[in-house]
C-alpha cells in the first residue's frame, strides 16, 4: 500500500520533472549579448493593422513618419518626405529607395495603402478603426457603406502615396507615429492571423520578433534588412511576460532583468536611498494624464459649484507627494506639457488647491460643511494603485467639505461603459496620448459626439476644439486650446485632472537608453556596453 | 448469468468497468449544467471584451464588434452556438488575443498548471504524512506538539505571504533559486513549496487522526501481543490501514492544487491557466472562462474518480457503487 | 468520504458508538468531552486565543488606539515606535487600530460564512436522508453537481456577478437596493458572506445527509416513529443533535479555510470596500511595498496565521475530544 503510493507518486514527480526538458532550450537566451525586459501582460495578437500599437509591432514596422520629441516635429522614417497641399487636406508621401521586407521582397506604397485599408476594413473588426476616421471615406467603410477601395489612401505608384482627409488636420502627421504601420499584405493574406508567429512573419523594422512563447517570453533580434541596421547596437532582446510588479522588481535586483518600468510605490523610497539601486533608476516625464470624471446629470454634481467646490478641495501635491512617490507631476489642465496645446501653469488656468475657497463654494451651493449632501460615490477600476488614491481623495473630500464618500472598485471590462453611463457620481479616469497634440486629448473624450449622456458637453467648447483641430496656425491653435482647457476644467469642471504620470524606470549600468520622453520606447536607440 | 461462466477476477473487472463508463457518463449532465450556469451568470454581468479600460470605444465600432462575434444575439442562442462548437470539440476563439483559440490556451497552459499541481501534491505528501504519523505515535507528547504546530503552520501562511518571503529569503537574500518563471526545476521549487504546504497540513492531520484511530484497533492489539516487533507492526499493519482514508483525499487535493494555482502563478509568473481564469473574468473574455471552469469540472469529476477506483482496490471490503 | 463508496462494514465496536450517540446530548457525553477538550493543551491553547480575539472584535471601538480610517498624510509609511505602535501604512493610517477592526471582518467572514454553511448544509443533508428514496436521490445530484464545480472559480463568478450585476443603479427594484445598501454598510462583507457561503456547504450536506440516513435505522428513531412522532420532531430531537457534535468539528475547521479565502478575494480585488480593513486586504496593500515597509504586510500576515493556527488546533481537539474512539 505505501509502496503503491510512493511508486505513484514518484512517478508522477518523474513526468512533471520530465516536462522541462522540453523547456531547457531557453538557457542560451540571456547568455547571448542582449537586454532582458519585462512585459506586463501578453501582447496576444499584435498585427498592428488591428489592434492598438503593442511595443512588440513598434520595432517591427515601419510607419510613414516618426516623432522627434525633442524638437516636437515629425521626421522622416519610411517615408524620405512629404508635401501638403494647398487646402491642408492631401498628404504626398515618398518612401525611402530600396526598402524591402525581411524576405527580400520591395517595400511599396502599397503595403501602406493596404494597411490603412485593414483597419477600416469592417471585416477585420479592429477597435482602432476609428482613429483613422479623419481619412476621407473612413468612417463610411467601416460601416460597410462604401467598399474599401473608396477609403482616401492611394499608392499611385511603388513609391508614392496620397492621403486625403476630410478636414485639414495639422496634428494628423504626428498620429502617424502610432498608426499606419506598413503591413505585408502578401504573408497576411497567406497566413491569416497567424502571419505573426515567427515562422512566418515578415517585417521591414529593426527587429524581428524569432521566438514567441505565449504568456511566457518573446524574443526579438536585429533584422539585418532594416535600411538602418548598422546604427543598430542591441542584437538580441528577450521580453519575458511578468505580471506582477514586485516579482518584475525582484527579477530586477537578482538580475534576471536588464530594465523595468513598473515599480511598486511603496519600494521607491528604498530605490532612490539605495546604494546599488539609486543610481540606475530614472524619473522623467511621460504623456499619460490622470484624472476625475464628474457624473453632471444628477445631484449633487449638476451643479457646478459643487464641481468647483471638490475641485479645489483636492490637494493635487499631497496625492503626487504622498501617494504615487514617483515624481508625477501634480496637473492643473489635461493635456500633459511637452504636447502641442498644452497650457503652462503661469497662465493660472485651473482650480488651485484651497480648502478654504471649496468650503465656501459649497456652502454658496447650498450645502454649508457638507450639511444635506448626499452619499458620493468614487469610483475607480480596481487596482492597488486607484484603490490608494482613491482612498487618499477619500478622505480629503470628508475632511474638507464634509462629505461622505463611498468607494466602488471595478474589475477590469464592465468599469469604463458603466461609469460613462452614470454608475458613479465620480469617477477616475486615464488617458496616454497616442500622439503628442491635445486635439487626442479633447476630441476623442471630451467632445460631445463621444461623451455618454452624464458625462460634460458643451457646445461652445466643442466649437472651439473643432476649430483647434483645422486650424493651421501653431499661436492660433494654443489660444484655442487654453480657451478650451479653461472651459473644460475651470468655468464648467467637468473632470479634474490630478497628475501626469511619470517614467520610473531601473536600467542596469551597461545598458544606455535616450532619456527622452516617448510613447513608445523604441530599442534601435538603446545601446550596451 | 454469464457472471457464473467467468472467473472471480473478470467478473470484478466488468463491474469495474461498467462503473467506470456510468461515472464518466455523469460527467455529461454535469459539464451541461455547470455550462450553462455559467455562461448565464457571465453574460448576466456589465461589460464586454471590447471595452478599453481608460479608452471607451465608440458605441458604432462596439456594435460592430458584437456583431462580429455574434454577441448581439439573445443569450441562449450564444449558448447553443457555444456548445454546438464545444461538442465538436472547439471551445472557441479568445476574444482578447485573437490569434488564439481556447483550445490552443488550454493545451499550452494546462500542462504547467498540472506539473505545478503534481509537484505540489509531492511535497504535500513528502511533508505532511511523515509529520502525521509521527505526530500519532508520540500522541500528547512534545514530539506530537512540534510536528503539528508545524504542519499546522504550514496550512495558516497563506501564499500571498509565503510565496513573497521565500522569494526575498532565498532567491534575493542566498541567491539559491531563481526568482520567478517557469522552465527549470530550480525555478518549480519555490511554487511548489509555496501551493504544497498548505495541503501538507491537511494530509498530517488526517494521517494523525487516522493512525490514531487504526492503532487501536484489535489486530494491531493482537500483532503486538504476538511480539512481532514495533517497527514491522506499525509499517505493516498499522500505517497500511491508516493510509487508506488518506488516500481518498488525494483526489480533491490533487484537483484542489491543480486549479488552485492563481495567486501562486501571478507571484511567481509561471504561464498556467489559473492566472487565466481570473484574467478573462475581469475581461469578459466569455470562451476562456467556459473552457477553463469546463476543463477544471472535468478535472475535478476524474480526480474523484481515480481515487474511488484506488480505494476499491486498496481495500477490496468497499464495493463500488455508480452514483 | 468520497462519493460512491460503502463504508467498510461494522465492527463490534460500532454498537457501543450508537449507544453512546443514543444519549442524545447526556450529560456524560458532554462532560467527558469537555474533559478531554481541557486535556489537550494545544487546543485549550487555541480556544483561549480565539475567545482573546473575539473580544479584541467586540470591543474593537475601546481597544484601537485610532480609527481604522484616520490618517495622517505626513505619517506615511511610518515605522514601529511610540506613535505608532505596529507603524502607519501609506496613507499614515495605524496599523495597530486597522489589525484590530480588521478581526472583526476577518472573524466574521470566517465564523458567520461557517455556521450559514453549516445551516445550509445540514438542513438539506438532514431533509435528504430521513426522505430517502427518489426526494434523496435528487436533491444528492444536485450536491454532487456543486461539488463538481471549481469552488474558487464558482466564488469569483459569484462575486463579479453580485458586485457587478447588483451594483448597477438604475436597477429599479427595492430589494436589490435594499440588498445594495446593506452590503455597503457592512463595507462589502455581505456578498464575500453569501458567496462563501453558498459554495462551502456541500461537504457538510453530505456528512449530515449519511448520518441521518444511519440514524434513520437505528432503534430509537425507529421508536420515536413508531411511537408516532412527527418527522419533524424527529428531526429536531433526535437527529440534529446526534449532528452537533461533528458538525462544530467541521465548523472550526472550516474557518481558517475562509479566513484565507477572504484573504485570495481581496488580493485579486474581489474584496471588501475600503477603507474598511480586513486582514487579507491589509496583506494585499502590504505586499507590493513589503521589501521597503515590512511591517505593513507581516503584521497582518501573523495575525491571520495566528488566528487559523487557534482555530485549527481547536477544532483538532473537538475532534479528538467528541470522538468517542478517542478515548484512552
Amino acid at each position: 500500500m505505501t509502496r503503491v503510493l510512493g511508486v505513484a507518486l514518484a512517478l508522477l514527480v518523474a513526468v512533471a520533472a520530465g516536462s522541462f526538458a522540453n523547456a531547457a532550450g531557453e538557457s542560451g537566451a540571456t547568455g547571448q549579448a542582449g537586454i532582458s525586459l519585462a512585459l506586463p501582460g501578453d501582447p496576444g495578437n499584435f498585427d498592428p493593422a488591428t489592434n492598438w500599437l503593442h511595443i512588440l509591432a513598434a520595432q517591427q514596422f515601419l510607419t510613414l513618419v516618426d516623432w522627434d520629441y525633442g524638437s516636437s516635429e515629425p521626421i522622416p522614417n519610411a517615408a524620405e518626405s512629404w508635401t501638403v497641399s494647398e487646402d491642408g487636406r492631401t498628404y504626398t508621401f515618398t518612401l525611402r529607395s530600396g526598402l524591402t521586407w525581411s524576405d527580400g521582397s520591395p517595400v511599396t506604397a502599397a503595403d501602406f495603402e493596404y494597411s490603412f485599408r485593414t483597419i477600416v476594413d469592417p471585416e477585420s473588426a479592429a477597435p482602432i478603426s476609428y482613429r483613422a476616421f479623419v481619412i476621407e471615406n473612413a468612417a463610411a467603410v467601416n460601416a460597410g457603406e462604401q467598399p474599401v477601395s473608396a477609403l482616401g489612401v492611394h499608392a499611385v505608384d511603388d513609391v508614392t502615396l496620397t492621403i486625403t482627409l476630410t478636414e485639414p488636420a495639422t496634428w494628423f502627421l504626428s498620429s502617424l507615429s502610432s498608426m499606419g504601420h506598413s503591413v505585408p499584405s502578401a504573408a497576411r493574406e497567406a497566413h491569416g492571423t497567424d502571419w505573426v508567429k515567427p515562422e512566418n512573419i515578415v517585417v521591414n523594422g529593426p527587429y524581428k520578433l524569432v521566438e514567441a512563447v505565449a504568456e511566457d517570453r518573446y524574443v526579438l533580434e536585429r533584422n539585418d534588412s532594416y535600411f538602418d541596421a548598422g546604427n543598430v547596437d542591441i542584437p538580441r532582446i528577450t521580453f519575458f511576460v511578468v505580471k506582477d510588479a514586485s516579482t518584475q522588481l525582484a527579477m530586477y535586483e537578482a538580475g534576471e532583468l536588464d530594465f523595468i518600468e513598473s515599480i511598486p510605490p511603496g519600494e521607491l523610497d528604498r530605490i532612490r536611498d539605495d546604494d546599488m539601486l539609486g543610481p540606475e533608476y530614472y524619473n522623467g516625464p511621460r504623456f499619460v494624464v490622470y484624472y476625475y470624471f464628474f457624473n453632471m446629470a444628477k445631484p449633487p454634481f449638476n451643479q457646478v459649484l459643487v464641481r468647483k467646490a471638490f475641485a479645489a478641495a483636492l490637494d493635487k501635491d499631497t496625492v503626487t507627494s504622498r501617494i504615487t512617490r514617483g515624481g508625477e507631476v501634480p496637473a492643473t489642465t489635461m493635456t500633459p506639457p511637452g504636447s502641442t496645446g498644452h497650457v503652462p501653469n503661469e497662465t493660472g488656468i485651473g482650480i488651485p488647491y484651497d480648502p478654504e475657497q471649496a468650503k465656501a463654494w459649497l456652502a454658496q451651493a447650498g450645502y454649508p460643511n457638507g450639511d444635506g449632501l448626499p452619499e458620493i460615490e468614487l469610483g475607480y477600476n480596481a487596482s492597488q494603485l486607484h484603490q490608494n488614491i482613491a482612498q487618499a481623495i477619500q478622505k480629503m473630500w470628508q475632511d474638507t467639505l464634509g462629505a461622505t464618500v463611498s468607494l466602488r472598485g471595478v474589475e477590469g471590462r464592465a468599469y469604463s461603459v458603466n461609469a460613462a453611463q452614470g454608475a458613479h457620481d465620480v469617477w477616475r479616469m486615464g488617458w496616454g496620448m497616442d500622439y503628442p497634440d491635445a486635439h487626442n486629448i479633447h476630441m476623442e473624450l471630451f467632445h460631445s459626439s463621444v461623451g455618454q449622456p452624464a458625462t460634460f458637453k458643451n457646445p461652445e467648447y466643442d466649437r472651439i476644439i473643432e476649430e483647434a483641430a483645422v486650424a493651421s496656425d501653431l499661436a492660433t491653435r494654443q489660444q484655442l486650446y487654453r480657451i478650451a482647457e479653461r472651459i473644460l476644467v475651470q468655468d464648467q469642471v467637468g473632470v479634474i485632472p490630478i497628475y501626469w504620470y511619470a517614467d520610473n524606470s531601473l536600467t542596469k549600468p551597461h545598458v544606455d537608453r535616450p532619456q527622452t520622453p516617448q510613447f513608445m520606447k523604441l530599442f534601435k536607440d538603446w545601446e550596451v556596453n | 448469468m454469464p457472471a457464473l461462466l467467468l472467473g472471480r477476477r473478470a467478473c470484478r473487472g466488468i463491474a469495474v468497468l461498467t462503473y467506470l463508463i456510468r461515472r464518466l457518463l455523469w460527467l455529461v449532465p454535469v459539464l451541461g449544467v455547470i455550462s450553462a450556469v455559467t455562461f448565464f451568470l457571465m453574460h448576466s454581468v456589465p461589460g464586454n471584451p471590447f471595452d478599453q479600460e481608460d479608452k471607451p470605444l465608440p458605441p458604432e465600432v462596439i456594435a460592430r464588434l458584437e456583431a462580429h462575434y455574434h454577441l448581439d444575439e439573445p443569450v441562449w442562442r450564444q449558448y447553443l452556438r457555444y456548445m454546438g462548437g464545444a461538442l465538436r470539440g472547439d471551445l472557441g476563439p479568445s476574444y482578447l488575443s485573437k490569434d488564439r483559440s481556447v483550445n490552443d490556451i488550454i493545451a499550452r497552459h494546462f500542462p504547467v498548471s498540472f506539473v505545478l499541481g503534481t509537484l505540489s501534491l509531492g511535497v504535500a505528501v513528502v511533508i505532511g504524512i511523515p509529520l502525521g504519523i509521527v505526530s500519532a505515535l508520540r500522541q500528547n507528547t512534545v514530539a506530537d506538539y512540534v510536528s503539528m504546530f508545524m504542519a499546522v503552520s504550514g496550512v495558516s501562511v497563506p501564499a500571498l505571504t509565503l510565496g513573497p518571503l521565500l522569494m526575498w529569503g532565498l532567491a534575493l537574500q542566498l541567491g539559491l533559486l531563481p526568482v520567478a518563471r517557469w522552465g527549470s526545476w530550480q525555478q518549480a521549487v519555490m511554487p511548489a513549496f509555496t501551493l504544497g504546504i498548505g495541503q501538507a497540513a491537511i494530509l498530517a492531520r488526517l494521517t494523525r487522526a487516522s493512525m490514531l484511530q487504526v492503532i487501536r484497533e484489535d489486530y494491531v492489539r493482537t500483532a503486538r501481543a504476538k511480539g512481532v516487533s514495533e517497527r514491522r507492526v506499525i509499517v505493516h499493519h498499522a500505517l497500511r490501514n491508516a493510509l487508506i482514508p488518506v488516500v481518498t483525499v488525494l483526489g480533491p487535493l490533487f484537483a484542489a492544487l491543480v486549479t488552485g494555482s492563481m495567486v501562486v502563478e501571478q507571484i511567481f509568473a509561471i504561464p498556467g491557466l489559473g492566472d487565466f481564469y481570473v484574467g478573462s473574468v475581469g475581461d469578459r473574455d466569455y470562451p476562456v472562462i467556459m473552457g477553463t471552469t469546463l476543463l477544471y469540472t472535468a478535472v475535478l469529476v476524474i480526480a474523484n474518480l481515480a481515487v474511488d477506483l484506488a480505494y476499491s482496490w486498496i481495500d477490496p471490503r468497499i464495493r463500488l457503487e455508480a452514483t | 468520504m468520497a462519493a460512491g463508496v460503502r463504508p467498510p462494514p461494522a465492527t463490534p465496536r460500532a454498537a457501543d458508538r450508537r449507544r453512546t450517540l443514543s444519549r442524545r446530548g447526556g450529560e456524560s457525553l458532554w462532560q467527558d468531552a469537555w474533559r478531554r477538550l481541557l486535556g489537550n493543551r494545544l487546543a485549550v491553547a487555541g480556544g483561549a486565543v480565539v475567545v482573546l480575539l473575539l473580544a479584541v472584535a467586540a470591543l474593537a471601538p475601546l481597544l484601537a488606539p485610532r480609527h481604522f480610517a484616520e490618517g495622517d498624510f505626513e505619517k506615511t509609511f511610518a515605522r514601529p515606535g511610540a506613535d505608532f505602535v505596529l507603524g502607519a501604512d501609506f496613507l499614515g493610517r495605524d496599523v495597530l487600530s486597522r489589525l484590530i477592526f480588521g478581526a472583526r471582518i476577518s472573524l466574521t467572514v470566517g465564523m458567520l460564512g461557517a455556521m450559514t454553511a453549516f445551516l445550509i448544509g445540514v438542513a438539506y443533508g438532514t431533509v435528504a436522508g430521513y426522505a430517502g428514496g427518489r426526494a434523496d436521490n435528487a436533491m444528492m445530484r444536485v450536491v454532487d453537481l456543486l461539488y463538481a464545480f471549481p469552488s474558487l472559480l464558482f466564488i469569483i463568478l459569484l462575486l463579479v456577478v453580485f458586485k457587478l450585476g447588483f451594483g448597477q443603479r438604475e436597477d429599479p427594484s427595492a430589494l436589490v437596493r435594499a440588498v445594495v445598501s446593506l452590503d455597503r454598510a457592512m463595507g462589502g462583507m455581505l456578498f464575500i458572506l453569501a458567496g462563501i457561503s453558498l459554495t462551502s456547504w456541500v461537504g457538510l450536506a453530505r456528512l449530515a445527509r449519511g448520518m441521518a440516513l444511519s440514524l434513520r435505522e437505528t432503534e430509537f428513531v425507529q421508536a420515536a416513529r413508531a411511537l408516532g412522532a412527527r418527522p419533524g420532531r424527529v428531526v429536531v430531537r433526535h437527529l440534529l443533535p446526534n449532528l452537533i457534535g461533528p458538525g462544530i468539528v467541521q465548523v472550526t475547521l472550516m474557518i481558517p479555510g475562509l479566513i484565507a479565502t477572504e484573504a485570495f478575494l481581496s488580493f485579486i480585488g474581489l474584496g471588501v470596500d475600503p477603507p474598511t480593513p480586513s486582514w487579507g486586504a491589509m496583506i494585499a496593500e502590504g505586499i507590493t511595498s513589503m521589501r521597503s515597509h515590512p511591517h505593513l504586510a507581516i503584521f497582518p500576515g501573523i495575525a491571520l496565521a495566528l488566528t487559523m493556527l487557534c482555530f485549527n488546533f481547536l477544532g483538532d481537539g473537538l475532534r479528538d475530544a467528541l470522538d468517542p474512539r478517542m478515548k484512552q
